[in-house]
């Protein structure tokens, strides 16, 4: 038969539960601004009831016990925000660093290339109506020199993007295998904490926090074992295995979008990896769509040029600097310049073949060149070329921008979803802090009543 | 659905970022006049500005060259025009030297009035243009083309001159056949000044007169070809003044905002951006604890 002992016991076990519970509520407060922080929640179970006999078999109800603090995680939503994060980490660096590429060739405007294009052949256009024109002669030099240095500046402006990405993809790399570290000892401290049984709430946030960030840099794939470690692989190589990390390899070819250990290759398909690796891309073709054009430039105006007589009566004049013959370091873009004897006066430069003053015929050959379809260009005039070169880098940038704020707006549902099943809210804290506050006094009340009970039967018995 | 606190604020942030976002760009639009700056903003309408620039550009240039153009072919239109007139007065010349009644003294005077004529066709033959082409010279049109030593002597050549007067088309500006005209033209009126100098209205009468007649016939022709190439060059540069404005209205149409929409646009943000802040700044204000004693 249960005693007046147990009745106490029974409330400060209680006392115990609520208290746990005000903890909680506490933990859960002090982490609302924890990024990755799962609420936490106290899972009371009744303690098992006493059998006694009183005239009959009963059972006596034996208050509360703590069962569990468990943790509000949908690992569902979870896996569907990586795969979300992934894809939107993508875009957005894909746009972000194709819009830093487009940006090169500053369309539209007055300092685009394409404006110096269209100078350029104007400049000829000038000289054929006034080939004797000291003006109009200097023009055709300074838009020359000016078109070349446009294509020279925006070669190494791309250079130079695909340098910055080159730098940042090799940073991604580090934290990939710091973040593939940090999940391997957190796994470790996870098996040791789980031996027990118990749940680790806080280690399990922290792992599945680096691993959304590592979803963020490239596509993960997470199986937790029956040891309760996770095993990740990362654009399908082995990254973090039950023995620990592995470093991912640091060899990657931005052409195909892929990274190489040992022999094998591995695709990148998301995450901000995959982005910058199609900046690299994007880059490195623009810049030897560049050079296919500068050569096309140099050598369609420097053979109609070379053709002319100068009014000082020079001939088999190149107007921009002649390519490169050494095939192992060919002409591009980056060399392209006005040829020595230009730089040193527009004198040299050419209107007609037979170098008489009202001879302008060359002069409108090459001004002809503007709307000459060229056969190595796919049959695109040189404006038309470039033309398509930069619509198409800006058209690009802008749907990788359109998907961007699809998967933005994807992953934002996903978010939502899983905060509402995770994340802490202050009211529901202060109503819980309320609640466990409460049942406290009320068990308190409960032993104070307890302690009065006994009061009068002491009394009784003195009396 | 169950909202946690810190995507509550999150989502507050975000709200308030996308109003800004919005009035920025409104208040960009208004002021700068374009809807975009950047050809990934709007890849389409970027190209067709480039394309639609681009054109305008060239149609300027071509603009530009029919001034250069128009310069050459009213120096000859000038040239030529006095050169009839010359002509003329030769013809006139000619029929009083044919005339029986005529006096050797007054053939002889008249003589001298036809060197005068000859000595202006010298200079009419090289005239220059504003930009200092002799345009009776062809491509040598750097050197004084005709000298009267001797009889007259032509040193330029009778090659075309061309200017692009429109994208991608060649017009000539100068008339080839105008040197031999005055080479022809001199050595007539030389025959006329010999004939009234020799006082002989017989020959004046049956080779000189005719002789005149036809050269002013030539003149004619010449006048007529250069006008034909002016009246071009006009007709093309009224279709540039119409293609430049068609252009412009293409070009606007893709780049320029419409500015009471931009400016509604604009009130509109900024009125959505208040009730963000104000909607935000109440909602934070409500907390339980706010209730509970």
């Amino acid at each position: 038969m249960p005693g007046y002992l147990d009745g106490v016991s029974m409330m400060a076990q209680a006392l115990r539960a609520f208290q746990r519970g005000i903890d909680t509520a506490g933990h859960n407060l002090a982490n609302v601004n924890t990024p990755g922080y799962s609420r936490q929640r106290v899972n009371l179970t009744t303690t098992e009831a006493m059998r006694f006999y009183e005239g009959d078999w009963r059972f006596q109800g034996q208050g509360v016990n703590l069962g569990s603090i468990s943790r509000a995680r949908d690992l569902v939503l979870e896996s569907r925000w990586r795969g979300q994060l992934g894809e939107f980490a993508r875009a957005d660096t894909a746009a972000s660093g194709l819009s830093r590429v487009a940006g090169v060739y500053g369309e539209p405007g007055s300092d685009g290339v394409s404006h110096a294009f269209e100078s350029f052949f104007d400049a000829w256009s000038g000289f054929g109506a006034n080939p004797s024109d000291q003006a109009a002669r200097l023009e055709v030099r300074r838009q020359g020199a000016n078109l070349a240095g446009r294509l020279r500046g925006a070669w190494f402006a791309l250079e130079g993007e695909a340098k910055q990405a080159t730098t940042e993809a090799q940073e991604t790399i580090a934290r990939i295998n710091t973040l593939a570290g940090q999940i391997a000892s957190l796994n470790a401290r996870v098996q040791a904490s789980s031996l027990d049984k118990s749940s680790p709430n806080d280690l399990l946030d922290q792992r599945d926090t680096a691993v959304r960030e590592l979803a963020g840099l490239v596509n993960v794939s997470v199986t937790p074992n029956d040891t309760g470690a996770y095993v990740v692989h990362a654009a399908g190589f082995l990254l973090v295995a039950d023995f620990g990390p592995r470093n991912f390899p640091s060899t990657f070819d931005a052409k195909t979008g892929t990274v190489t250990d040992g022999g094998v290759t591995y695709t990148v398909r998301q995450g901000a990896l995959a982005g910058q690796l199609q900046t690299i891309r994007t880059a490195q073709t623009q810049q030897s769509q560049l050079d296919v054009l500068a050569t096309e430039l140099r050598d369609a105006v420097n053979s109609v040029h070379r053709t002319g007589t100068n009014f000082k009566e020079v001939t088999n004049i190149d107007f921009f600097n002649p390519r490169s013959t050494d095939p192992l370091a060919p002409s591009g873009a980056f060399d392209l310049a006005l040829s020595g004897l230009l730089n040193e006066s527009a004198d040299y430069a050419v209107a007609g073949v037979s170098g008489k003053p009202g001879d302008g015929a060359l002069a409108h050959v090459i001004a002809g060149l503007r709307e000459a379809a060229n056969s190595a260009l796919n049959g695109r005039t040189l404006p038309g070329f470039y033309g398509e070169l930069a619509h198409g880098v800006a058209s690009d940038a802008s749907s990788y921008g359109q998907s961007a704020d699809i998967a933005s707006a994807v992953l934002d549902q996903t978010v939502q979803q899983a905060e509402a099943a995770s994340g802490v809210n202050l009211d529901d804290e202060m109503a819980q802090l309320v609640q466990y506050q409460r049942s406290f006094q009320a068990a308190a009340k409960v032993l104070s009543v307890m302690d009065e009970v006994a009061q009068d039967l002491i009394g009784m018995l003195r009396r | 659905m169950r909202v946690s606190t810190s995507y509550e604020f999150w989502s507050y942030r975000r709200d308030i970022e996308a109003a800004q976002g919005r009035l920025f760009d409104a208040q960009r639009q208004v002021s700068t006049g374009k809807r975009f700056d950047r050809a990934e903003e709007d890849p389409y309408a970027s190209r067709v500005v480039i394309r639609g620039n681009s054109l305008k550009e060239w149609i300027a240039q071509t603009d530009r060259n029919i001034r250069t153009a128009k310069d050459y072919l009213g120096t000859t239109e000038g040239a030529l025009t006095e050169t009839l007139d010359g002509l003329r007065r030769a013809y006139t010349i000619a029929v009083r030297g044919a005339n029986a009644s005529a006096t050797a003294n007054e053939r002889a005077s008249l003589a001298q009035e036809i060197g005068t004529i000859q000595a202006r066709l010298v200079e009419l033959a090289n005239s220059r243009a504003a930009g200092g082409q002799y345009v009776f010279a062809g491509h040598e049109s750097q050197k004084r083309p005709f000298q009267a030593i001797d009889g007259l002597t032509f040193s330029g050549d009778t090659l075309a001159v061309f200017v692009e007067a429109d994208p991608g088309n060649l017009s000539q500006v100068n008339l080839t056949g105008a040197p031999s005209f005055f080479l022809s033209v001199y050595d007539r009126l030389t025959q006329l000044k010999n004939h009234l100098g020799s006082n002989d209205p017989t020959t004046i009468g049956s080779e000189d007169l005719p002789a005149m007649d036809s050269a002013i016939q030539q003149a004619l022709g010449l006048q007529a070809e250069n006008g034909y190439r002016l009246q071009d060059l006009q007709r093309l540069q009224d279709r540039h003044a119409v293609r430049t404005d068609d252009l412009t209205a293409m070009v606007s149409d893709a780049e320029d905002v419409d500015v009471a929409e931009a400016v509604t646009q604009l009130r509109l943000a900024e009125s959505t951006y208040q009730a963000t802040l104000q909607s935000v700044a109440a909602a934070t204000r409500m907390r339980l604890m706010d209730f509970l004693r």
